[in-house]
């Protein structure tokens, strides 16, 4: 029976409408799964019992009155830490949010609230989503279950593990430089980081105000879409929210990808790469091209300059959000963070405003570069997650660079998709990444669905997930 | 409760009302479609 929590929010979804399965008898089964395998893993820092089984009540009561709010009806999610949720504490992986238990749930959360998902959990995070390893010095390192003794990437570590292991169909998430997809690709699911703006960034606790997305965590792609196309939409209580609507949800999967193309920055993409995680993309991408796409050399002029300007702006903002805790708790922050302030407190502000105008004109050269591309294509991590506590906190700044190939798409601000893609001779998962234009969130999940539903291996992997970790 | 309202709890006064708000900011992509066909 544990095999349902290994499938689709689609087809449990389905079973939940069709009275297959009841809202209550999933979260039981969800909160069991938790039970046996979470001392493992550390994916949670707060399960919602009590909570998620209230939720679960009042949907089972709703559908006898044959009332099916939509796809999410009944699906238990887990919400990273650093998002708010009503009347459940928000650490923010931090020592010192440890007791606050907000008034209200952020705007994404609350969307998925209306649309039927059921909370099942608070999930571990890097400290203040500030690293890309889940090592948390306060609520202990979430583990990677493909190998226990790994990390499972970050920030968002905890949110991928609990979709890799059925403890939730899947997770809300946060991105600053790829902490959304970085340990999704090492923890063999889904990670989309939507357009700058599509999602309200409302409760969830600031990174970098210019940089900070909040996007789906799934084991699908079309679920990824699903869970999307309920927590978009524009927030006049986020600065940042687009006022324009956004395609995202899509019924029917592309047969086949002629006519795509995909432009393929090589110097920047395969730089730093691992041989073995560099043979398994390889592969990926000569299965694209087996799809009918078209994978064609690209340029991106001031990439260098853009991804420094990223580490600027990014290290300015973290460091204005902190500067009032800082003065009094700055004791209670973790060795790398204390570093990382140490390096972005002297910061110019004529070298903060360089850096945005930099970006400024990074993105308006990269639309140029894509225009006859429908995206971006490449490696997201291009080292597999390494041991637990091996980390330097000097160089934890430098992780989330040297891990993957995330950040670029968020100095761009542009949608990008990781996509499981394979595996290193260790066993160890790899990600495909996909960076759309502005606002062609859909047509990233769609050539990311098709690519999925073409490989055979990636189906078993989503119906038995992750095989060897109950093994373990 | 919200944010501010912890914020006060941990924090003197005077920080919290700058330690809740968001710079006004510009970066909007909606934008950069007239901007690259200048």
């Amino acid at each position: 029976m544990t095999e349902l929590l290994f499938e689709t929010i689609k087809t449990a979804g389905s079973a939940i409408k069709k009275k297959q399965i009841s809202p209550v008898e999933l979260t039981k089964m969800t909160l069991n799964q938790i039970r046996e395998h979470e001392p493992r893993v550390n994916a949670f820092i707060t399960v919602m019992e009590e909570e998620a089984l209230e939720q679960a009540k009042q949907l089972e009561a709703e559908l006898v009155n044959g009332e099916v709010r939509g796809p999410l009806h009944g699906i238990p999610i887990a919400v990273k830490d650093i998002l708010q949720t009503k009347g459940v504490k928000t650490t923010g992986g931090s020592k010192i949010f440890e007791n606050w238990i907000p008034s209200e749930d952020a705007a994404a959360v609350q969307k998925l609230r209306e649309a039927g998902a059921i909370i099942i959990g608070k999930a571990n995070l890097h400290e203040f989503a500030m690293g890309a390893t889940t090592e948390n010095p306060h609520y202990g390192s979430a583990k990677n279950p493909w190998n226990l003794a790994r990390i499972p990437g970050g920030s968002s570590g905890g949110s991928a593990v609990a979709t890799a292991t059925g403890m939730a169909f899947g997770a809300v998430g946060s991105d600053t430089a790829g902490s959304i997809r970085l340990p999704a690709a090492m923890c063999g699911t889904v990670g989309f980081k939507p357009t700058y703006g599509v999602v309200s960034r409302r409760g969830c606790l600031p990174f970098s105000w210019s940089l900070d997305h909040v996007g789906p965590m799934t084991r699908t792609v079309q679920d990824a879409a699903i869970m999307l196309e309920v927590m978009k939409g524009h927030d006049a209580k986020d600065p940042a929210s687009v006022k324009r609507h956004v395609q995202v949800g899509f019924d029917e999967s592309l047969s086949d990808l002629k006519g795509v193309r995909l432009g393929f920055y090589e110097p920047y993409m395969f730089a730093g790469m691992d041989e073995d995680v560099k043979r398994v993309v390889v592969e990926a991408f000569r299965q694209l091209e087996s799809l009918g796409a078209e994978i064609v050399p690209i340029a991106l002029p001031g990439i260098d300059e853009a991804l420094n300007a990223l580490k600027t702006i990014a290290q300015s903002e973290v460091v204005s959000v902190h500067e009032p805790l800082l003065k009094k708790y700055g004791h209670l922050y973790g060795d790398d963070l204390k570093y990382r302030f140490e390096f972005g407190s002297d910061i110019s502000a004529t070298a903060y405003l360089r850096a945005q105008r930099r970006r400024d004109q990074f993105v308006r050269e990269t639309i140029q570069q894509m225009q006859g591309i429908d995206a971006l294509v490449g490696p997201t991590n291009v080292q597999p997650p390494f041991e637990i506590g091996t980390m330097v906190p000097s160089m934890a700044i430098s992780n989330m660079f040297t891990l993957g190939k995330t950040p670029l798409a968020n100095i761009l601000g542009f949608p990008a998709l990781s996509v499981a893609c394979g595996f290193t001779a260790e066993n160890l998962p790899v990600g495909l990444q996909l960076i759309g234009k502005p606002f062609s969130d859909q047509k990233v999940l769609q050539i990311g669905d098709c690519y999925e539903k073409s490989a055979p291996w990636l189906k078993a992997l989503q119906t038995h997930g992750t095989g060897s970790f109950t093994s373990q | 409760m919200t944010l501010e309202e912890y914020l006060r709890t941990i924090l003197d006064d005077e920080e919290i009302e700058l330690a809740t708000l968001e710079p006004a900011y510009t970066f909007n992509l909606e934008d950069y479609e007239e901007k690259c066909h200048d």
